[in-house]
Order: structure tokens, then C-alpha cells, then sequence
């Protein structure tokens, strides 16, 4: 665990001292938030609706933060330091740790200003919290093993698009429909979608844990 | 201190229908270092980075022993090494970077000793990105040396190192030379004559 954790302190210094990829998502998820909240002036959303736009940020602004986790070492040479440093188990596990977290702030940023400018009640704050972190969390753990795939492509970014929508859409269409649920104070229903969220992470996260070891160290 | 030797059996490497190099054939152990020589585009660095299980051979194998006992894979923890390919995070300090490549075990004071040696302690806390070619050069003969491994796998280890630099380093290697089993990838004549063999491809 120290090894991952070395890692993962590796990745904030990085990520903090470059700060031009955090300012990024950053900026564009106040932006978008912002952005759909004057168009929708005057409007009175639905739930469903609601859950739509937030979701769409929420995976928009998050793939932008998450595709750049193993992009980035390849682009800038420094995953040959770090397969030579650690072994891929370590590594995949503390991009995965790195990219929930990364991901949960950014939910925190991208609820709190959707909130307060989309103007809407949350009927259950626990349930919707726990629905936007699981949500979160099945989509960080799918991104993950996506991102090492496309950045040892040649078109990192394309492939990622590419190759992210087919496996995230079932996670994004669940996280829709616990929001609209949640939203429509159908709470039980809602959470119910808590399983699948665990499901489809656990078994991303256990074939990411197999495959990987033959990503990282393909030349 | 473990005593590794390394066998190349039969290794060939091909890109496409290009073959760089066949039938490569040759052990290296501590006391006898091993220099591979040969023309730009010959597969100096390649052959270095399949000794080190970097890359796969298109046919052949090499195999790390210890007291003639097959090591299995994962030789990474075995050796150091120093590449134009390797590049370190230019927003971690010199000091940060080596405490990651230490991976926890207490090195401050060989870290500082080393620093010293290399004439870059007076850097330890200045983020990478501000280091100069040479600076960066020192620092990773020092990352490969921080652990003290068995192994150095050298890819041209004094490029870009100013009179003082190269003099630090081939002193330092006069030293470890007994103890470490070393393969060196040079054109360089003085980085040669630290070597007992060499291996010339392209010849």
C-alpha cells in the first residue's frame, strides 16, 4: 500500500505543479454548468431532464481529466521511468485510486455549482450523493484501463473517444435514470441502481487488474 | 551484495522485414564488463533495453542468474539504468525523483553523498524542468545508482556530462567494476575501455 500511495503523491505533485489540466476540466465544467443554466433561464426542467444535463457534464468535463492519466506519460517519455520504477499492478492501481478521487472532486465542483445555479431541490441528498459517487466511480474505473489502451496508440485521444462511449454508456444511462429517479423521489429505485454501479465496476477493475500488465509493458 | 550474471542466447531483433541484429550470443558477470559497440541504427540501445526485459526479442532469450540459479522475470528490481529514452517528471525536484525511484527505503544520506558527488546538491530542491541536458544526465546515473543494484544497464552513460561529470563517473565506475555485473552501449572510446568485451554489431 505505500507503494501505491508513493504513486499517487507522485501524480498530485505532477498534477498540482502543472495545474494547466486541472484548470482545464476545471474551467470547463464551470463553464458548461453556467452555460446551460442561462440557456435554461426562465425554464422549469424536469427531472429527467436535469439528470440528462448533469450527467452530460459531469462525463464530458471527467473524460477530459481521466483519458490524461496514462496519455500523459506517454506523450512526455516518462512511462519508461515509471515501468522501470514500479511494477504495473502498483501503477494501474494508483492511476485507478488517482482518477476516482480526481473524479469525486470534480463531481463536488460540478454538483455544487449545478445546484446552485440550476436552482433545483434534492428531495434525498444522501441518496443523490451516493448515486453521483457511484456513478462516478464505475466511470473512473472503466476510463482507467481505456486511457492505458489509447495512449499507446498512435491517435490517443481519437481511440479513447472512440473506444470510452461503447463501454461508459451503460454507466452513463444508469446514472441518468438513479438521478431522474432520485429527483422524482422514487429513492428506492434509485439506489437500487448502487449495484449495477458496483457490478460493472468490480468487474472492470478485476479485468483492468489481468489485461494490464500486458498493456503497460507492450514496446 | 548479489551477484547477477546475464545471458544473451541467440537473441535477434527485427522491425518488419529489417533485421537489426541475429544471433547475438554473449554473458556478462560482475568483474567483466561488457561494452556493445557498433554504428548509429545498429541496435546498440535495443540489445541494451532486451537485456533488460524492455523489450522482447524477435527470437532468443536472456536469462539472469545468481549463483548459476535462474532468476525468473521482473528483472527491473535487479538493475539501474541510464537511456536517452528515459525522461523523469520536469515538475518533481532532483530530491523527489529519487525518493521515488527508492520506492520508501531510507537512501537520504547516500542521496546527499551522491548529490555531492555529482555536483548537483545544491540543486536537490529545483524542479527538473529547469535542469540543464548535463544536470539531467547526472541524475540519472545517480537514480541508477541510488539502490545499488546488481546491474547497470549503461546506454551512452556520460553523453552530454562536461570534463568534471565524465571524470566523476568513470572514477565512480573504477570502483563498482568488480562488484556489478555492467553492459555498456557506446560509441564512446573511454566508455569502451572500461569494458573487458565488446560486442560489435553491424559489423
Amino acid at each position: 500500500m505505500r507503494k501505491i500511495l508513493r504513486l499517487i503523491r507522485k501524480d498530485l505533485l505532477v498534477e498540482f505543479r502543472e495545474r494547466r489540466s486541472l484548470f482545464i476540466v476545471l474551467s470547463f465544467a464551470i463553464s458548461t454548468t453556467l452555460s446551460s443554466a442561462i440557456a435554461s433561464a426562465g425554464t422549469s426542467l424536469g427531472a429527467w431532464e436535469r439528470a440528462i444535463l448533469l450527467w452530460i457534464i459531469i462525463l464530458f468535463a471527467g473524460i477530459i481529466g481521466l483519458a490524461h492519466s496514462f496519455t500523459r506519460e506517454e506523450e512526455r517519455g516518462t512511462s519508461l521511468f515509471l515501468r522501470l520504477s514500479s511494477p504495473p499492478a502498483f501503477v494501474f492501481f494508483s492511476k485507478l485510486i488517482f482518477n476516482i478521487c480526481f473524479f469525486a472532486v470534480l463531481e463536488a465542483v460540478i454538483v455544487s455549482a449545478f445546484v446552485f445555479f440550476h436552482e433545483g431541490d434534492v428531495p434525498s441528498p444522501f441518496i443523490f450523493i451516493t448515486i453521483i459517487l457511484g456513478g462516478g466511480f464505475a466511470l473512473s474505473s472503466g476510463a482507467t484501463v481505456l486511457s492505458a489502451i489509447a495512449a499507446k496508440s498512435a491517435m490517443r485521444g481519437a481511440l479513447f473517444a472512440v473506444i470510452s462511449f461503447p463501454v461508459l454508456l451503460p454507466v452513463l444511462i444508469a446514472a441518468i435514470r438513479a438521478t431522474a429517479l432520485c429527483f422524482e423521489r422514487h429513492d428506492i429505485s434509485a439506489a437500487s441502481e448502487m449495484i449495477f454501479f458496483l457490478a460493472f465496476s468490480g468487474a472492470l477493475i478485476s479485468i483492468s487488474y489481468l489485461i494490464f500488465p500486458h498493456i503497460w509493458n507492450n514496446e | 551484495m548479489l551477484s547477477i550474471s546475464i545471458h544473451a542466447n541467440n537473441i535477434s531483433k527485427k522491425y518488419g522485414n529489417r533485421i537489426i541484429f541475429s544471433s547475438i550470443n554473449f554473458d556478462a558477470s560482475p568483474s567483466h564488463p561488457c561494452a556493445i559497440c557498433g554504428p548509429n541504427g545498429s541496435g546498440k540501445s535495443t540489445l541494451l533495453e532486451i537485456l533488460g526485459g524492455i523489450r522482447r526479442p524477435s527470437s532468443g532469450s536472456v536469462r539472469y542468474t545468481q549463483n548459476g540459479e535462474n532468476i525468473e522475470n521482473n528483472y527491473e528490481r535487479f538493475f539501474g539504468f541510464v537511456s536517452p529514452r528515459l525522461r523523469f517528471y520536469d515538475e518533481l525536484t532532483a530530491l523527489e525523483t529519487i525518493q521515488f525511484v527508492s520506492g520508501g527505503a531510507d537512501i537520504m544520506g547516500k542521496s546527499v553523498h551522491l548529490l555531492e558527488q555529482f555536483g548537483l546538491n545544491q540543486y536537490r530542491n529545483l524542479q527538473i524542468g529547469h535542469f540543464s541536458t548535463g544536470m539531467l544526465q547526472r541524475l540519472k546515473i545517480i537514480t541508477a545508482l541510488i539502490l545499488n543494484p546488481p546491474v547497470l544497464l549503461l546506454d551512452e552513460p556520460t553523453s552530454n556530462l562536461d570534463e568534471t561529470g565524465k571524470n566523476t563517473f568513470f572514477t565512480l565506475m573504477q570502483k563498482i567494476i568488480p562488484h556489478k555485473t555492467i553492459v555498456i552501449a557506446t560509441n564512446d572510446p573511454d566508455e569502451a575501455a572500461l569494458c573487458s568485451r565488446r560486442i560489435v554489431l553491424g559489423a
